[in-house]
């Protein structure tokens, strides 16, 4: 019997702050999916998980309000999901951490979790076992930061990156294939990392947008609508 | 009687294809209101006006399609709205015609006194694209640049 070429069913997941969700979060799901899917993959769907309160960033606002805002933010999308995980656990987790629950959830057929329900739906058949593989979905950033000494464990970069894998959103002004050049570790890896060129430079982020709030400008066409409107009522980022 | 400091009244416009609009495009609205506010002008409002068709461009959708798509671009926005007026005249108007006959009318609603003369003043909007193509030689004539 012939075995038919059967495409990897992949998840992209995201972690960070979102502080607040801007439309470049939601871009470079885009991004890595028009990617993917033209190398093979059968992307299922995308999951962001926002990270722990006591992940200490200054300006941080609440886990609640971050959630909130996110799920105002992909209220049109029919792909992305949130994940309040992180944000539910005793503190902050580590991403080798997070990255081994999520995997383990989304190929458990019994999930109880919503985001793994929808994702196992859109699977055209359910096979057991259901070979789901999640990538690290990131930009430039977090690959230079493998770099700032005591930030990453060395056996977590190479866990994140032999066992599920980068999908690296590259901006202009950044060079991630030099980063990968310069450490022996991820050319030694470079298989599981995928650079996405992002051709259409978005330099929106959370930081510009905290920023104009707090000078009272506008950040309409940045984030969604009602990202906004949540913003304004709950009065957030006002200082 | 005292004369009070009055802000200068504005009204936005900007011109161009819109083929589809985008999000810059209203960014670039908000980015010029948040401006003139803090340079004391007062922003009544803002128009699109998308070109007629017969500007010609290849791969310039209907004037019907991109108006379309512009009422919905604005819906969410309480201050910038569409025109259609430049897709109804007979071929292409200049700029500098367009600039005149928009002058003439008025966003009324937002003003909080009518006194007459309404004097609004109208600016247009646009990237440095615009700008740097006032260079190109036989786009623009010397005399509507001024």
């Amino acid at each position: 019997m012939n075995k038919c070429f059967k495409p990897t069913r992949t998840v992209l997941i995201a972690v960070g702050s979102f502080n607040p969700p801007t439309n470049m979060h939601l871009r470079i799901f885009e991004l890595a999916k028009d990617f993917l899917q033209k190398n093979d993959h059968e992307v299922l769907g995308g999951i962001i998980s926002p990270v722990h309160d006591q992940y200490g960033k200054k300006g941080l606002v609440t886990a609640e309000h971050r959630c909130s805002m996110l799920k105002l933010a992909v209220e049109t999308s029919n792909w992305v999901n949130i994940s309040e995980w992180e944000t539910q656990q005793e503190g902050w987790t580590r991403t080798a951490e997070s990255l081994k629950f999520y995997k383990k959830a989304l190929n458990d057929i019994n999930s109880e979790f919503d985001w793994a329900k929808k994702i196992q739906a859109k699977m055209l058949d359910k096979e057991f076992p259901l070979n789901i593989n999640l990538k690290l979905l990131c930009g430039a950033d977090l690959i230079e930061s493998f770099a700032v000494p005591g930030l990453w464990k060395d056996e977590d970069i190479e866990d994140i990156v032999s066992n599920y894998g980068l999908v690296v959103i590259s901006r202009s002004g950044s060079n991630p294939q030099q980063f990968i050049y310069e450490s022996d570790l991820l050319t030694r890896l470079q298989r599981n990392i995928s650079i996405v060129p992002e051709w259409i430079t978005n330099e929106i982020s959370s930081t510009k947008i905290r920023r104009a709030l707090s000078r009272g400008e506008s950040v309409r066409y940045l984030t969604s609508d009602s990202v906004i409107d949540y913003i304004q009522t709950n009065r957030l980022y006002i200082q | 009687m005292n004369n009070c400091f009055k802000p200068t009244r504005t009204v936005l416009i900007a011109v161009g294809s819109f083929n589809p609009p985008t999000n810059m495009h209203l960014r670039i609205f908000e980015l010029a209101k948040d401006f003139l506010q803090k340079t004391d002008q007062e922003v009544l409002g803002g128009i699109i006006s998308p070109v007629h068709d017969q500007y010609g461009k290849k791969g310039l959708v209907s004037a019907e399609h991109r108006c379309s798509m512009l009422k919905l671009a604005v819906e969410t926005s309480n201050w910038v709205n569409i025109s259609d007026w430049e897709t109804q005249q007979e071929g292409w108007t200049r700029t500098a015609e367009s600039l005149k006959f928009y002058k003439a009318k008025k966003i009324q609603a937002k003003m909080l006194d009518k006194e007459f003369p309404l004097n609004i003043n109208l600016k247009l909007l646009c990237g440095a694209d615009l700008i740097e193509s006032f260079a190109v030689p036989g786009l623009w004539k010397d005399e509507d640049v001024g």
